[in-house]
């Protein structure tokens, strides 16, 4: 008797895990691909966090992704999987200047549940006027929020 | 009605015999046996874009253990409002069944037990359409069909019961592990035929079989 009911709780308990997994699931992932770029002191070598951030697409000012945003270690740049290349205005403190990335994208799934994402492989980056010292640290673009690119000054 | 009450009564004599101890010498008939998953058929009346088609056979080496191969096709459709995925393939599993219960009890007509399987799926699938936002707007692609292979691990509890002379009916949960897909990372199959979802590691299923059940050797 003892044996038998352990059989069918076991059994049952796998049928439940099982009908639960069945069950659709949200979409909980990540699902968006961004070149980060983050802040160093020249010197010391030492993340800091930058006075003043503006950021937006060549042709899209109306939509800023950061407008003047203040004390940020670190900026996430999303970049146009319809094309091989896009360009940004990027005010670093007081400091305007214009990049323009170039890239190779590629398709990944991030989940049944959220489907398709784009990842890219990153060129080296355009600035019009390099008033910072830039290091290309990871060309892969990927959901995995891993740094990119470092601005040193 | 008439079956359904079959099935309760060997159910519940089932239930009975389970706590019944075995004897000594019990003649117990060696089978083999050949069935076929009736789950798939019944879950693509509801599901019209999911079609499996498995078989099963297993050949009785002792009353306790059974080789078993099984086998089968799956045709399978997924879409959503960012992408539509298609995949069809073949599968094979290959293990041993071990019947938990003693000979005595189980007499040749009733199991519970434990199935150990390898699996391997082979199967072709693309992605005619997908779509992703981001701050730049709707991108769109597509991913070519292509043939990718699969293998996994798997644990399968059940239950079988004899309905009438010869014929045998049960249910099995699959736990499965992926091993390795031929897909890579970026493009993993949304569903791998005998498997499961090809984005998770780990995949539960279920089977309901209906058995012919035929002695060799006593």
């Amino acid at each position: 008797m003892k044996y038998k009911n352990i059989l069918y709780s076991f059994l049952l308990t796998i049928l439940i895990s099982v009908l639960w997994s069945c069950a659709s699931q949200p979409c909980t992932e990540n699902t968006l691909s961004t070149v980060n770029v983050s802040f160093y002191q020249t010197g010391t070598g030492l993340s800091v966090a930058v006075d003043s951030v503006t950021l937006y697409g060549i042709g899209m000012d109306t939509n800023r992704i950061y407008n003047k945003s203040t004390g940020l270690r670190v900026i996430q740049i999303p970049l146009d999987a319809g094309k091989d290349s896009c360009s940004f205005f990027i005010k670093i403190n007081n400091s305007p200047d214009t990049v323009t990335f170039h890239y190779s994208s590629y398709p990944h799934l991030v989940s049944k549940e959220c489907g398709f994402t784009f990842y890219h492989v990153l060129d080296t980056p355009n600035w019009k006027r390099p008033e910072f010292n830039y290091q290309l640290k990871n060309i892969n673009i990927t959901t995995a929020n891993e740094e990119n690119i470092r601005i040193y000054f | 009605m008439k079956r359904i009450s079959a099935y309760i009564s060997s159910l519940l004599l089932f239930t009975a015999l389970t706590g019944v101890s075995g004897q000594d010498k019990v003649p117990v008939p060696m089978t083999i046996k050949i069935g076929a998953d009736i789950y798939g058929p019944l879950y693509n009346i509801y599901d019209r874009k999911t079609n499996n088609l498995e078989g099963f056979l297993s050949l009785d080496i002792d009353t306790g253990k059974a080789v078993v191969l099984e086998a089968g096709h799956l045709s399978y459709e997924y879409s959503q409002y960012n992408y539509d995925y298609l995949n069809n393939g073949l599968f094979f599993r290959l293990g041993m069944d071990f019947n938990l219960l003693k000979p005595g009890t189980a007499i040749g007509k009733y199991y519970a037990g434990i199935g150990l399987r390898y699996g391997l799926s082979i199967f072709t699938s693309q992605v005619p359409f997908l779509k992703h936002d981001n701050y730049w707007g709707t991108a769109t692609g597509s991913v070519p069909s292509s043939t990718h292979s699969a293998h996994f691990f798997e644990v399968s509890p059940g239950i079988r019961t004899e309905l009438f002379k010869n014929v045998v009916i049960g249910w099995t949960i699959r736990l499965r592990i992926l091993i390795y897909s031929s897909t890579g990372k970026d493009l993993k199959a949304v569903y791998i035929p005998g498997f499961g979802n090809g984005t998770k590691s780990f995949s539960p299923g279920i089977n309901y079989y209906i058995i012919l059940s035929i002695p060799y050797k006593k």
